[in-house]
């Protein structure tokens, strides 16, 4: 049976299917697609459906009716494909669902709109020109690196996306944490970046393949300086109240009464089993830090930030990722995340410095990778060069620009803050 | 029978899990910036209409299943089984008693519906959403009476009893909502 697919306007991606005979479109409640927008009028157009035969006439509507950007005045004969614009609404005409529902503009091509309300894009503006204005006035100067580099973050969980030119593997960067340590390397101090990062597979209502980082460093930082910068930062920029700390292991025990870092293995199974959710089939095959990671985005995440901005600490060491280890407890490493109603916004390390220990982790992720059937990934990198000479110390924080124009205007999907997402592009 | 790996995905896909089919209603990629990915599903049952929650991790996968949707038109009942017709390449469809469920009292010959195949065997039916049927039996209203607050029970061309305004006679043909099995209006006839 035949649908009418939204391809604009929130809806977006939606699917009213028709039914056989008569089928009015319009605001009132008892149309058969049933459309509430004040640019539609009462009973706005019909829509015969004799299978294969489709046949749509305006109802005197009073802004009318297009049919592939023409003006309907007789009744027409629809075809697959045929673009309907109700009032301000945009449909297209479709016999079968498309597999992917919310793809069909971009596969199509039938929608060249930006997903995001111009007045969105608006704030955006103005929230970039926020942000530099804050790194200005704390003393640092704004950089620019490449995006695509020889280089890249060796991590189990990112998927960068190669690039081969010149017969040469080139990745786009899933963030700009090596260029910019370089930078400290040949002796810069305080330095910030928005730019673009890539991580393949990544969709959903927090995440677009190709996002906005803002990124910064700063040498000579202790992790608290840095902590209490990034809080001052995200409450000044949303105009909330300071930001709050709790630990990696506090929140773990407040949420479902676990230690992270002291409970068995056996202990952390027997919780997940008796959990009132259904975790993946071969949950049991998942690693530690799997199922830290499994209990912590179903239970602990959503009770994070929901007043005010929370920045979680002390990270497990098996989680330290590039950050060091705590010299005064060995367990944690010195990593830290802000959250803020739920939403993880900020990752912030005191940088590891040991370019043998960075060594050692690219090591660990890529055998880790092996297992999971994903391909190695180089291991010698600038940054190696760069920590061979001598990293200073130093803190730096990654902070996803696109959830904080979400969290700043209210909305729940990031096609809201994006001229145009991925399925767009 | 092709599979779907996690980054396939999507609201829509129909899959298999455990021997019955399913689409995938909601969809929801989670994913600590460093950590494992998972997807949270919200899946229908397309036998039992039931609704299923599963987390999968990243590198899972899901059997796809053979489910499309196609145009009928009702032909007949015999025993306990109705018959229909594809509107298509004339393929006859069996549906027993139980898959048709309440939809019975709307079927009339020739009738225009949809039917979900799983593996090229109907499942479900959806009747259109409003269909018209004549009324067979019922009392007489009492005369004057044009209220529609009033009702009564009418028998109707199949066989089902509709609630009705006390105007309508017998003879009438009346329009019902299949969703909800409420009457809708009198039709006039020509």
């Amino acid at each position: 049976m035949a649908y009418l697919l939204a391809t604009n306007g929130l809806d977006r991606g939606q699917a009213h299917q028709l039914v056989l005979g008569d089928n009015v479109i319009g605001r009132d409640a008892d149309c058969t697609v049933h459309l509430n927008l004040p640019s539609v009028s009462r009973k706005h157009v019909r829509l015969v459906a004799d299978d294969p035969h489709f046949t749509i006439s305006d109802l005197n509507s009073a802004n009318g009716t297009k049919i592939n950007g023409h003006q309907l005045t007789n009744p027409v004969s629809l075809q697959p494909g045929d673009v309907i614009k109700i009032g301000d609404l945009e449909f297209s005409f479709v016999l079968k669902l498309p597999d992917i529902a919310e793809n069909v503009s971009g596969s199509n091509r039938t929608n060249f709109q930006p997903t995001a309300e111009l007045s969105t894009l608006q704030r955006r503006s103005e929230l970039l020109a926020q942000v530099r204005t804050f790194f200005c006035d704390h003393g640092f100067d704004e950089v620019e690196t490449p995006i695509l580099s020889i280089d890249t973050v060796v991590d189990r969980h990112l998927f960068p996306i190669p690039l081969v030119i010149h017969d040469e593997t080139y990745w786009l960067q899933t963030s700009p944490e090596f260029h910019m340590k370089r930078l400290l390397t040949a002796g810069m101090h305080a330095i910030y970046q928005i730019t673009r990062a890539f991580r393949n597979d990544e969709k959903g209502p927090y995440h677009n393949l190709e996002f906005t980082m803002l990124e910064w460093y700063r040498t000579s930082w202790s992790t608290d300086d840095a902590i209490t910068f990034l809080g001052s930062l995200v409450s000044t920029i949303l105009s909330t109240a300071a930001a709050q700390t709790i630990s990696y292991q506090q929140a773990f025990m407040a949420a479902i009464e676990i230690d992270p870092l002291e409970d068995s293995t056996a202990k952390l199974l027997r919780c997940i089993a008796g959990l009132d959710f259904q975790p993946p089939e071969n949950w049991r095959s998942m690693d530690r830090d799997g199922w830290l990671d499994l209990l912590f985005t179903e239970y602990v995440q959503p009770t994070l930030g929901l007043d005010v901005p929370t920045i979680l600490v002390d990270y497990p060491l098996s989680q330290a990722a590039l950050a060091r280890q705590n010299p005064d407890n060995p367990k944690v490493a010195e990593r830290f995340e802000l959250f803020f109603h739920g939403l993880e916004l900020a990752n912030g390390y005191h940088e590891l410095l040991d370019v043998q220990e960075l060594r050692r982790r690219n090591e660990r992720s890529n055998r880790q990778r092996e297992q999971d059937g994903q391909p190695r990934l180089p291991q010698e990198s600038y940054l190696d060069t760069a920590m061979q000479s001598g990293l200073p110390d130093c803190c730096g924080v990654a902070l996803g620009f696109d959830r904080l124009v979400m969290l700043a205007t209210g909305a729940t999907d990031i096609s809201e803050v994006i001229a145009f997402p991925f399925d767009r592009a | 029978m092709a599979t779907y790996k996690t980054n396939d995905f999507r609201k829509g896909l129909r899959v298999e899990i455990n021997g019955e089919p399913y689409m995938m209603i909601e969809m929801n990629f989670v994913k600590p910036g460093k950590g494992n990915a998972f997807y949270k599903c919200k899946l229908r049952n397309l036998l039992r209409n039931t609704i299923l929650d599963r987390t999968y991790k990243g590198g899972d996968s899901l059997e796809s299943a053979d489910v499309e949707e196609v145009g009928c038109q009702y032909l007949y009942k015999q025993g306990d089984t109705f018959f229909f017709m594809n509107n298509d390449d004339y393929d006859q469809y069996e549906l027993s008693a139980e898959q048709v469920g309440d939809y019975w009292k709307y079927l009339t010959e020739g009738m225009k519906c949809q039917t979900v195949l799983w593996n090229e065997n109907p499942i479900t039916l959806t009747p259109p959403n409003h269909v018209e049927l004549k009324v067979e039996y019922c009392e007489p209203g009492a005369k004057g009476d044009t209220a529609t607050s009033v009702t009564k029970p009418v028998t109707v061309e199949t066989g089902a009893e509709i609630l009705c305004p006390a105007f309508i006679e017998m003879g009438n043909i009346i329009k019902v909502d299949t969703r909800t099995g409420d009457y809708v209006e009198r039709v006039n006839q020509k």
